[in-house]
């Protein structure tokens, strides 16, 4: 087991001995170079030596002094700032307002001008389309008349030539009739003539030739008979030709009221067919005034339904214009507001005093006094 | 302990923190109450005590039925425990109040909340002025941000502008 170091007592005094001789030098050493310093920078600068507490008290003062200065003119600055700010917001609240007017008066004007010239171009348009549409109706109804009455009068021709054909014929096929009997009773009558004429001869000459004497009177006698035969003969003719004259009388009344009655059914087809077509412009005539007040009011109804559009969008922008402005005032006003609160905050908040906090406080406290009712927390 | 002791107690210690400080003390006298003699605490009381306050604490504890220390004893439970109970409302100002202002904040809560409560304050250097009053978890903030706040959200505008300008 190594043997423990032994303390000397001399060993310990001499340790101690250096240790305090070195202690000794070091401080004489130290006070003599700061001995040394002070003379050195108090000869140099030819100043008198400054308590180093009142040098930092002025410099405190300074600094006091300048941070107050710069504190006055940033107050200065920011209340100028807020007048030129407000004054800037009034003018601005006041010309925008105007410009605003003026541009919604504008706005108006021209959307009224848009919508007189859009109703007069539609109220146009309308009347043009309805004047053809007229135009037209009216021209198909007088071409459809005008084909009706063509018909009409080409069938109502047509009967008429076909009737006075007919009539014609008729009157061509009696005649011929009567002509034919005439013409046979004619032979026949001279045929007879003609025997009688023979027998008369053959007679006389057989009278003359057997009767002597009684020639002559039987020769008066058949003279008188031949002229009794003319006159019979002229009797039965003549009566032929009255009844035939009768029958011809009585034909051409007959085709006369016919053709009368004809007429007079041409005249009422035709009188009906002038009604009906009346009655048909009248119906056409109403339908397209029907079809014209409807357009009418749909036009009407429409020219409404543009107007209410229009006045629609614009109360939506007046309302966004409205709502617009008002946020724009609130933004401004709530910026004025926090930079006067700011101000008023500043002042107020470093010129109370200890009275003026109290007074504040009681008051403030008698505030919440009158809204609240403490029993019923 | 009757109900006016009880209100003169409450306005004779006012503070919340000068409750604590009373109750401190009442319970050292109430334990060593059986170690020395009462007349040398009440001794003892005068020294750290108000006046006013060693007046009504003389008038809670002492009575002429008391005749032994434990009856003492349990009348000075019974103050220590009614301190303890006490209501306090606390308010957070600006500035460190003086006795003067305490005692009309005391006065204020004793009229307009109830007849014994006690009041605590916290010192803000932030706030600019005015209060703000803490009671039962509400809080009723009067700050001088506030007022200015209504202040200029309910006047007139153009009547302010006028008189600044």
């Amino acid at each position: 087991m190594p043997a423990l170091p032994q303390f000397d007592a001399y060993n310990v005094l001499v340790v101690l001995f250096a240790i305090s001789s070195v202690s000794f030098l070091f401080i004489f050493g130290y006070t003599i170079y700061y001995w040394l310093y002070k003379r050195h920078h108090g000869v140099k600068k030819g100043v008198r030596t400054i308590d180093p507490r009142d040098a930092a008290v002025e410099e405190a003062i300074k600094i006091v002094d300048d941070a107050r200065g710069k504190a006055l003119g940033l107050l200065q600055e920011a209340h100028l700032e807020a007048k030129s700010i407000l004054q800037d917001s009034q003018e601005v609240k006041s010309s925008t307002k105007e410009m605003f007017e003026q541009k919604m008066q504008q706005l108006a004007q021209k959307q009224m001008q848009a919508f007189d010239v859009l109703a007069q171009d539609l109220m146009g348009s309308y009347r043009t389309v309805l004047g053809k549409e007229k135009e037209e109706s009216l021209k198909s109804f007088v071409e459809i008349s005008d084909a009706l009455k063509q018909q009409l009068t080409s069938e109502v021709r047509a009967f008429a030539g076909s009737m006075k054909q007919v009539t014609n014929d008729t009157e061509s096929n009696i005649r011929s009739g009567l002509k034919t009997q005439y013409d046979q009773v004619s032979a026949e009558m001279g045929n007879l003539a003609t025997n009688l004429k023979r027998i008369t001869a053959e007679a006389e000459q057989g009278m003359k030739t057997s009767l002597g004497s009684q020639y002559e009177l039987i020769q008066d006698e058949v003279g008188g008979l031949s002229g009794n035969l003319k006159k019979v003969i002229e009797e039965a003719e003549g009566t032929l030709k009255s009844g035939l004259l009768e029958q011809y009388t009585q034909l051409k009344n007959e085709v006369g009221s016919l053709a009368g009655s004809l007429r007079k059914v041409t005249e009422e087809t035709e009188i009906k067919i002038k009604e009906d077509i009346t009655h048909e412009y009248e119906e056409a005539r109403g339908v397209v005034h029907n079809f014209a007040e409807s357009l009418r009011k749909a036009t009407l109804e429409t020219e409404n339904v543009l107007k209410k559009d229009v006045k629609d969008e614009y109360d939506q922008i007046k309302k966004d214009l409205q709502t617009y402005k008002e946020d724009k005032l609130h933004k401004m006003d709530g910026l004025v507001l926090g930079m006067m609160e700011e101000v008023a905050r500043d002042v107020l908040g470093k010129t109370m005093t200890g009275k003026d906090h109290e007074e504040l406080i009681l008051r403030s406290l008698d505030g919440i006094k009158k809204t609240t009712n403490f029993k019923e927390l | 302990m009757d109900d006016k002791q009880k209100i003169a107690l409450c306005s004779a210690i006012r503070t919340a923190r000068y409750s604590r400080k009373v109750v401190s003390l009442l319970r050292d006298m109430a334990d060593n109450l059986y170690k020395t003699d009462s007349q040398d605490l009440t001794t003892s009381l005068e020294h750290s005590m108000d006046e006013d306050l060693l007046a009504v604490l003389k008038g809670a504890i002492q009575t002429s039925s008391e005749k032994t220390p434990m009856e003492a004893e349990a009348r000075l439970r019974e103050v220590i425990e009614y301190i303890r109970n006490l209501e306090e409302v606390s308010f957070v100002i600006p500035i460190h109040p003086n006795k003067e202002f305490v005692k009309r904040l005391h006065d204020w809560c004793t009229e307009s909340i109830r007849r014994d409560i006690l009041i605590d304050f916290t010192v803000n250097r932030l706030m600019e002025s005015g209060v703000l009053m803490i009671y039962k978890g509400h809080y009723f903030e009067y700050s001088l941000e506030n007022l200015l706040d209504e202040y200029f959200s309910t006047h007139n505008m153009d009547k302010i502008f006028k008189l600044e300008m």
